[in-house]
């Protein structure tokens, strides 16, 4: 093979015209002048490529890491953990019998999670039901009324009686389901030496909800 | 020009000028050969008059000028292709610029042997690439290959070797003796 003709086949290859041009000597002049331009094309993506990148990264990881631990989760395993903005702990250290309270809930409901009769995890329920039973404590409306399907009076009333009980025993005394989206949760509470015993229904809807019965004794 | 380097009888100024005009146009083309496109060729070409202007102090005249601008140019290439961000847009603008050159080629140019045998090499991976084509490109002898890249004669002679193999198995015959 003639190296010439491959020489000018590099050539034909890479084109005929001139590749240099009077912009090149422009950009070198502009170097001279203000430092080297490189063209923005080159100058800008690469790094904002590289940004997203990193958060994307990032982000992958996170989510990866919260799937991964809420899969290894046991379901029915007695943990704290942060429901909606109200950590189950806090809760615990304004109110300790909470914690029992939690732990006997978690219990009842496992029971009825090995018939087969709950939709959701046992410690889903037990956590609401604390939950609910707090905001109310609390009197914070806001948050109570987002639990309880019952009309506002009836939330005037249950928030009424749980704030009244300032120094307290709770304990669940039974829990059964008593239709197709309804648990009652049985929970007697001792006063001092008064003992009021307290049922509230738990509604099986999208978001979990109650209807607080008020002092009625023991019965479904 | 060497010596016009080594006593400085010119400013900076003058002999980046110099360089460009007098070599700018093959420095580019090789440059070509390292990234396969056209936009990215114009802006290593300014990087690498930018880094020619910065070192023009230490050239020695030892070796020859347009060997020591051949050594530039291709740290400048080979910095570019070991960035791996880099890589993703040579890779994408390598496929446009291909399109563009062999649609301009056909309309131009009668496809030959030789124009096959230049995207066979400018296929090949770098390290054989670049001997090839600075001895068949740019005419380099061994010793000015070795000096340009900084490899031992008998490494440019291996890779020749097995740059010919390469070819041989896609073209069959010798086809570069």
């Amino acid at each position: 093979m003639n190296e010439k003709q491959l020489r000018n086949a590099f050539d034909e290859y890479i084109g005929t015209r001139q590749l240099k041009t009077n912009y090149d000597k422009e950009r070198l002049n502009q170097w001279k002048e203000r430092g080297f331009v490189k063209r923005r094309r080159y100058q800008i993506v690469p790094q904002v490529l590289t940004v997203i990148l990193f958060f994307g990264i990032i982000g992958g990881l996170f989510t990866w890491f919260s799937s991964m631990n809420s899969q290894s989760a046991p379901s029915n395993s007695i943990v704290d953990y942060q429901v909606g903005n109200l950590p189950l702990y806090e809760i615990y250290e304004l109110n300790p019998k909470y914690e029992q309270l939690y732990i006997d809930l978690i219990e009842y409901f496992i029971s009825l999670d090995e018939a087969n009769f709950l939709s959701h995890p046992a410690k889903k329920y037990a956590e609401e039901t604390i939950k609910y039973l707090y905001s109310m404590e609390s009197g914070n409306k806001n948050i109570a009324s987002s639990y309880l399907v019952s009309p506002e009076e009836h939330l005037n009333q249950a928030m009424e009686f749980y704030q009244s009980v300032s120094t307290y025993e709770v304990t669940v005394t039974d829990i059964k389901r008593i239709s197709d989206n309804k648990i009652a949760i049985g929970l007697k509470f001792v006063n001092g030496d008064e003992t009021i015993h307290r049922i509230i229904h738990l509604i099986e809807n999208s978001s979990l909800q109650f209807i607080d019965t008020r002092d009625l004794g023991i019965s479904y | 020009m060497k010596q016009r380097l080594e006593n400085s009888f010119y400013t900076k100024d003058e002999m980046i000028y110099y360089i460009f005009e007098e070599y700018g146009e093959q420095i580019k083309r090789l440059i070509f050969t390292y990234v396969k496109s056209y936009s990215q060729t114009d802006d290593l070409f300014q990087e690498f008059l930018m880094k020619t202007y910065q070192n023009l102090d230490q050239f020695q005249a030892r070796s020859s000028l347009l060997t020591w601008l051949y050594r530039i140019a291709i740290n400048v290439c080979k910095d570019f292709l070991r960035s791996p961000i880099n890589r993703l847009f040579l890779l994408n603008d390598q496929v446009k610029t291909f399109k563009k050159v062999e649609s301009a080629e056909k309309q131009y140019f009668v496809r030959t042997d030789y124009i096959e045998m230049v995207e066979a090499i400018l296929s090949m991976p770098i390290k054989y690439r670049e001997v090839f084509v600075l001895r068949f490109y740019k005419g380099l002898n061994m010793k000015e290959i070795s000096e340009t890249l900084k490899v031992d004669e008998s490494t440019i002679r291996s890779r020749i070797q097995r740059g010919r193999k390469m070819l041989r198995k896609k073209f069959g015959g010798d086809l570069i003796e």
